[in-house]
C-alpha cells in the first residue's frame, strides 16, 4: 500500500475467511476505502482503494 | 505552530492496550498500533480453523477491529522467522508454566518497537502492560528489566499503570500529562472495565488467559517433544501442526497427529503435502497425518490408531487407507488398545528435565510387541 498512489485500486487473494471482517476493518483504522469482497470456492478477492 | 505529538504501542486488541492507546488520544496524540504475529497466537488457530458454530461469522482480528474502533492506524509485523531462533530457542530470562518465553518476547517487541520509532521519527512507545496484572512479566523488576532491555529507557510509558512506574521522559516533557494517567495495579480488570465504559470503549475481548500458545503445557510438551526429536530445524508449518489434533510419537522419527473433529480434519489438509495420510471411508474418521519415514510397523500402528478413533472403533477390525508420497492401499487392523495409545500420546513425562525427553524407539518396541501378542512389555 505505501508504494501505491492515492485512488489506485489494490486487489488482495486470500484464503482466510477472516479477511471479510479484518480488511474493512483496517480500512476504518487506516482512512482506505473498502470497495467490496468477492467469495470464491477456495479464495477470496478483495478491493481495497488508496485514499 | 506546536508540534503534533505521535507515539506507537504494542496493540493486541485486548482491554489493556486498547484503553492505553485511548488514554493517549484523549490527550491528542496521534497513535500508530503495531501487532506482531509470533506464529504462537491462538488467533491464528481458530482462523484457520474457522467459526466451527457459526461459519457465516469468521474469527477478526482483535487489534484491526481495536484500530476500526479507535480510528488508530495498526501495522500487523510478522516476526515469525527471527522468533523462533532469537527468542523461543534461547530465551535469556527463561521460561513461565509453559515454553512461553514471556519476559525475552516483551523485549524483542520492544526492541523492533523502538527501531520504527527512530526511523519513523515517533515521539516514544507505550503499551497496555498493568503492574502485578501477570506472573512472569508484569511484575515491577522483571518490567524494569524489559524497559532497560529494549532500550526504550524513559522512552517507555505504561499509560495504566503510570503513576505507580518512574516518570518517563514523555511526562517530564509535558508530552503527556501524567496526572491524566493512572496508576492500576494488580489482576483484577474492574478497574479497567469501569475506565473504558467511561472513555466509551465498548467492544473488546473478554480476558481469557492470553492470547498465546506457548504457557499451555500440552502445546508445550507438544513442542518440547518435536524440538529433541526434530532438532531446532523448524518450520512455521511445524509449529502449527502442533496446535492441532491428538499427537503420538511411534519411534525417534515417527510421529502422528489425529484430527479430533471435522475442522481439525480440515485443518490438517492443509498440511498433508509431504506427510503420509491415513483415513477411512467406510465410517466417519479422523484424518491422520504421518511426519517422518514410516516403516511398515509404523504404517500399520497410525492405521490402528485411525482405526480407533474412528466410528468403526468397536469393530474387530477396520479397512482403513492410507497414502505415503506415491504409494497408496488399504489395511485391514483392529483398532488400537487405550493402554498402548496412552504410552504413545505426546503428554506425558516430565516437561522441565535438565536432560532431553529420552528417545523412545526401544520402548515402542515393546509396546509393538505387546500388540502383536509378544512377550509382555516390562513394567518401568
Amino acid at each position: 500500500m505505501r508504494s501505491m498512489k492515492a485512488g489506485e485500486i489494490l486487489l488482495l487473494l486470500a484464503d482466510d475467511a477472516g479477511v471479510a471482517v479484518d480488511i474493512p476493518a483496517w480500512c476504518i483504522s487506516t482512512s482506505n476505502e473498502f470497495l467490496g469482497l468477492l467469495k470464491e470456492p477456495r479464495m477470496y478477492r478483495v478491493y481495497v482503494r488508496k485514499l | 505552530m506546536t508540534e503534533k505529538i505521535r507515539a506507537l504501542g504494542l496493540l493486541s486488541g485486548g482491554l489493556d492496550s486498547t484503553l492505553s492507546a485511548r488514554i493517549l488520544q484523549e490527550q491528542d496524540i496521534d497513535v500508530l498500533g503495531l501487532h506482531f504475529s509470533t506464529g504462537f497466537c491462538v488467533a491464528d488457530r481458530h482462523r484457520l480453523i474457522g467459526n466451527t458454530n457459526n461459519p457465516d461469522k469468521p474469527y477478526r482480528n482483535e487489534a484491526l477491529r481495536a484500530g476500526a474502533d479507535l480510528r488508530v492506524p495498526v501495522e500487523l509485523i510478522d516476526i515469525k522467522d527471527e522468533y523462533l531462533p532469537k527468542v523461543l530457542l534461547n530465551p535469556k530470562y527463561g521460561y513461565g508454566q509453559g515454553m512461553n518465553p514471556c519476559i525475552d518476547c516483551r523485549i524483542f517487541m520492544l526492541q523492533k518497537a523502538k527501531e520504527i520509532m527512530e526511523d519513523r521519527g515517533y515521539h516514544f512507545v507505550f503499551t497496555g502492560e498493568v503492574l502485578g496484572q501477570r506472573p512472569m512479566s508484569q511484575r515491577r523488576q522483571p518490567m524494569d528489566n524489559v524497559t532497560s532491555n529494549s532500550g526504550l529507557a524513559g522512552y517507555l510509558l505504561r499509560p495504566l499503570s503510570a503513576k505507580l512506574l518512574p516518570t518517563t521522559i514523555p511526562e517530564e516533557r509535558g508530552w503527556v500529562d501524567r496526572e491524566k494517567l493512572y496508576g492500576i495495579s494488580g489482576r483484577s480488570r474492574k478497574v479497567q472495565m469501569e475506565l473504558a465504559e467511561k472513555l466509551g470503549v465498548v467492544d473488546y475481548p473478554q480476558p481469557a488467559g492470553g492470547c498465546c500458545f506457548l504457557p499451555d503445557e500440552n502445546y508445550a510438551r507438544k513442542l518440547r517433544d518435536f524440538l529433541t526429536f526434530r532438532g531446532t530445524d523448524v518450520t512455521h508449518d511445524d509449529m502449527m501442526m502442533l496446535k492441532v489434533g491428538r499427537h503420538f510419537r511411534l519411534s525417534d522419527d515417527v510421529k502422528v497427529i489425529v484430527g479430533r473433529d471435522e475442522s481439525e480434519n480440515n485443518y490438517l489438509e492443509r498440511f498433508k503435502q509431504g506427510r503420509g495420510q491415513v483415513w477411512i471411508d467406510e465410517f466417519p474418521s479422523p484424518l491422520t497425518l504421518i511426519e517422518g519415514q514410516a516403516s511398515a510397523q509404523d504404517l500399520e500402528l497410525a492405521c490402528s490408531i485411525t482405526a480407533r478413533y474412528s466410528d468403526g472403533r468397536a469393530h474387530d477390525s477396520v479397512p482403513v487407507k492410507w497414502r505415503i508420497d506415491d504409494n497408496e492401499g488399504q489395511l485391514r487392523v483392529a483398532p488400537v488398545d487405550d493402554e498402548v495409545l496412552e504410552e504413545m500420546r505426546i503428554l506425558v513425562g516430565p516437561m522441565f528435565t535438565a536432560a532431553p525427553v529420552p528417545k523412545i524407539s526401544r520402548h515402542c518396541n515393546r509396546m509393538w510387541r505387546s500388540m502383536r501378542g509378544g512377550p509382555s512389555a516390562p513394567s518401568r
